[in-house]
């Protein structure tokens, strides 16, 4: 990301990058079991159903000189306009389908949310969750982090 | 004159069915499931997937399970359906250093910042059969000694502290804009090949020879006395700018091995003396690969730091054009289909040259003889 | 130029099988000049853009191939969008640049400035894809060349005469060339380089 982008984004441009990227992260199952949950059926019409393709990860050479291509990734992308007008859209990694619909529903109404009430059921527990199992990871790695200890040898006074 | 082969239809089919069963085995057996292979056999999964240059763990553990576990095979199935998906543009490039470690080492440094975290490793362990997990059942779960209480600090990059005092190159120059990087499955490799595309190929190249390349390199075919200055695993978010919104969202998180040598450089004409840098990457856990990957890369340089190219690991085109598993797969593979033809003419030589040969023996022992 | 979220319109509904069928029509339409084809595959186009055209864009371009617009066409901020977002087309400003060329009848490019390919790579010719009001196999241009058994009669309403006269001087560059898709709202027909074009000067 480039951060000269960044900063000229607006503050509803930044909110729907923060929940397109937890929506993308989140597991397939809890996503579903959340959303189905919440009882939504809008309207829609599918701009762009769901569909596979691939896009090319570029890494960086030495982690930050110049970018080059490391290698393909799958991903599902799907656009749908909600009868008012609102057009939501996602990518996610992978190839579920039913994933992508659902991710592109969310920001559609993600998007009419003005009181945040869907913010507060939806995304926020799902990156709360996120969090939960970064925070489980971290905490695994953390056991196996090498304590040094010298011993003491006799020759120095 | 020539003769077209034809037949082997109900051979071939029978074939086909025959491996089918064969791959299924004993059916008093449970079946595997692909969920079982991605979820117990990561390492193969994550190797597939490298070199299938597809990051995508339940494909490349359905490509295991359909090439009965033959890894070549299964990069073969996955390479192939990759050729049917539309390509739906390039990714930002990934930021490694902001990568949830799980794993982080050096070989330079003992006391780094962020520390050595050993994560799940082979490491260190005595290379004894566990017999246990021959035993029907659960096998143990090891029983969790923390050995460090504290939470997991930053780990900022190792070489950046060799950096701080002009010791080592750096990877990219003040000021330094981004190129766009060449795609060799777009465009196939010219030679010289830039240092962008090396990687890609060494990124999807074979396993085992560069990993036989470097040890050849390390051993005297090549002048590399590397050291690993750092070696990361680790989930790394990947994001894009989809056109409509003109701003980059997260797609997914990414398994990354990344891998820094450090490498000695006596200097040239225009550099001090100062220490270079090898860079390999690898998807999901694959360290023996990512090693490998900026040993060869580090090797390949050779060229544009002005040491002399003698060794093969050092020459471009030798090591670029056969780092391909699918390609080297296939053209050894052609040789077991008929060659009747080639065969047949090639045996009429043979015997062409045998009867010239005894012709000409029996003339000169003629001619011996009258003298 | 961005793409205007607002003004956009629905792709394929099932973009392989879809996308197939047109491009069938397509092979159909090229190997068979004046041969005409109705795909219809999708309902409306986006802007000016009738659904025929939309359907030809969606089956033969991708982030791969760039197209450049005619005048009209790229003032038309429903047509650029739509085309970023469902095809992801880079869109160039030089037609000699372009792997197709999007054009209405009324607002045809100089043919000469398209790329006509080179004599060792004649593929990498633009593909000129033409808009327009009207498409019958009555008589007007009388065709031949390979794909036709003897000739096939072509009438393709909306086209300038200097258009048609240099499509027509164009055949002397062969194998270099220019190959012409033609979409009328329903009907789709392919003129391709090798086509050889008559003007019947009995017809209308």
């Amino acid at each position: 990301m480039s951060a000269a982008n960044q900063t000229t984004l607006t503050a509803s441009q930044l909110a729907r990058q923060h929940w397109l990227g937890v929506l993308a992260k989140v597991p397939a199952e809890q996503l579903q079991q959340q959303w189905a949950a919440l009882d939504l059926t809008p309207d829609y019409q599918l701009i762009r159903p769901p569909e596979i393709g691939l896009t090319m990860v570029r890494a960086r050479v030495g982690g930050s000189g110049q970018p080059f291509n490391m290698a393909e990734m799958t991903i599902t992308r799907c656009a749908i306009r909600l009868t008012s007008g609102t057009l939501g859209v996602s990518y996610v990694a992978g190839r579920d389908k039913r994933k992508a619909l659902t991710v592109a529903l969310a920001d559609a109404l993600l998007q009419e949310d003005t009181d945040q009430q869907l913010q507060q059921q939806l995304v926020v527990p799902l990156e709360a969750s996120l969090q939960a199992a970064a925070d489980a990871r971290a905490a695994d790695a953390s056991q196996t982090k090498v304590d040094f200890f010298t011993l003491v040898r006799g020759e120095d006074e | 004159m020539y003769v077209a082969v034809k037949g082997g239809e109900q051979a071939i089919d029978n074939a086909h069915a025959l491996m089918r069963k064969q791959r299924r085995g004993d059916t008093k057996l449970a079946e595997l499931t692909v969920a079982q292979i991605q979820a117990q056999l990561p390492l193969a999964v994550d190797r597939v997937m490298n070199e299938g240059s597809v990051y995508d763990p339940e494909l490349a553990a359905l490509a295991l399970k359909q090439a009965s576990g033959d890894a070549v095979e299964a990069i073969f199935l996955l390479r192939a359906y990759r050729t049917t998906l539309p390509r739906f543009g390039y990714s930002e490039a990934l930021d490694t250093e902001a990568m949830q470690i799980e794993r982080r080492i050096s070989g330079t440094f003992k006391e780094l910042p962020g520390g050595q975290i050993l994560g799940a490793t082979y490491d260190y362990t005595h290379r004894l059969l566990d017999f246990a997990l021959l035993a029907e059942g659960e096998a143990a779960q090891a029983a969790r000694e923390p050995a460090s209480s504290e939470p997991l600090e930053p780990c900022p990059r190792v070489l950046e502290l060799l950096n701080q005092e002009g010791l080592i190159e750096r990877s990219r120059n003040e000021g330094e804009q981004d190129q766009t990087p060449r795609d060799l499955t777009r465009e196939p490799v010219t030679y010289p090949a830039e240092r962008t595309v090396r990687l890609q190929n060494l990124v999807r190249g074979d396993e085992g020879f560069l990993l036989a390349l470097s040890y050849a390199s390390m051993r005297g075919y090549g002048d590399s006395h590397p050291f690993a200055g750092e070696l990361r695993t680790g989930r790394v978010s990947v994001a894009l700018v989809p056109e409509e919104l003109g701003f980059a969202v997260e797609i997914g998180d990414m398994l990354l091995t990344e891998c820094e040598m450090v490498n000695q450089f006596h200097g040239s004409a225009t550099e001090p003396p100062q220490f270079t840098r090898g860079y390999g990457v690898a998807l999901g856990r694959s360290e023996r690969k990512a090693m490998s990957v900026a040993l060869v890369e580090r090797a390949l340089r050779a060229d544009e730091l002005g040491e002399m190219v003698a060794y093969p690991t050092q020459d471009q085109e030798f090591v670029l054009s056969h780092t391909d598993c699918v390609s080297a797969n296939g053209f050894v593979s052609h040789l077991k289909l008929p060659h009747y033809v080639d065969f047949q003419s090639e045996l009429e030589m043979i015997r062409r040259l045998r009867r010239e040969q005894q012709t000409s023996t029996q003339q000169t022992d003629a001619e011996q003889n009258d003298v | 130029m961005s793409v205007s979220s607002e003004l956009l319109v629905a792709g394929f509904n099932d973009a392989v099988h879809d996308g197939q069928q047109v491009f069938r029509a397509l092979l159909t339409a090229m190997s068979e000049p004046g041969k005409l084809q109705q795909p219809n595959l999708i309902a409306e186009g986006p802007g000016a853009l009738n659904a025929n055209s939309w359907q030809v864009a969606l089956a033969l371009l991708d982030a791969d191939t760039p197209v450049w617009l005619s005048e009209r066409l790229a003032a038309d901020a429903a047509i650029s969008s739509n085309l970023r977002f469902h095809c992801q087309s880079p869109q160039v400003d030089s037609p000699q640049h372009a792997a197709f060329a999007l054009c209405d009848a009324s607002d045809v490019p100089d043919i000469t400035l398209l790329n006509m390919g080179s004599a060792e790579q004649p593929d990498r010719s633009t593909t000129l894809i033409v808009q327009v009001p009207a498409i019958s196999n009555e008589p007007h241009w009388t065709l031949t060349g390979p794909g036709i058994a003897t000739e096939r009669q072509l009438r393709i309403g909306g086209l300038s005469s200097t258009f048609v006269e240099q499509l027509i001087a164009s055949r002397q560059r062969f194998p270099m060339g220019i190959d012409c898709i033609f979409c009328s709202a329903d009907t789709l027909v392919a003129v391709p380089r090798s086509t050889q074009i008559d003007i019947n000067m009995g017809g209308r």
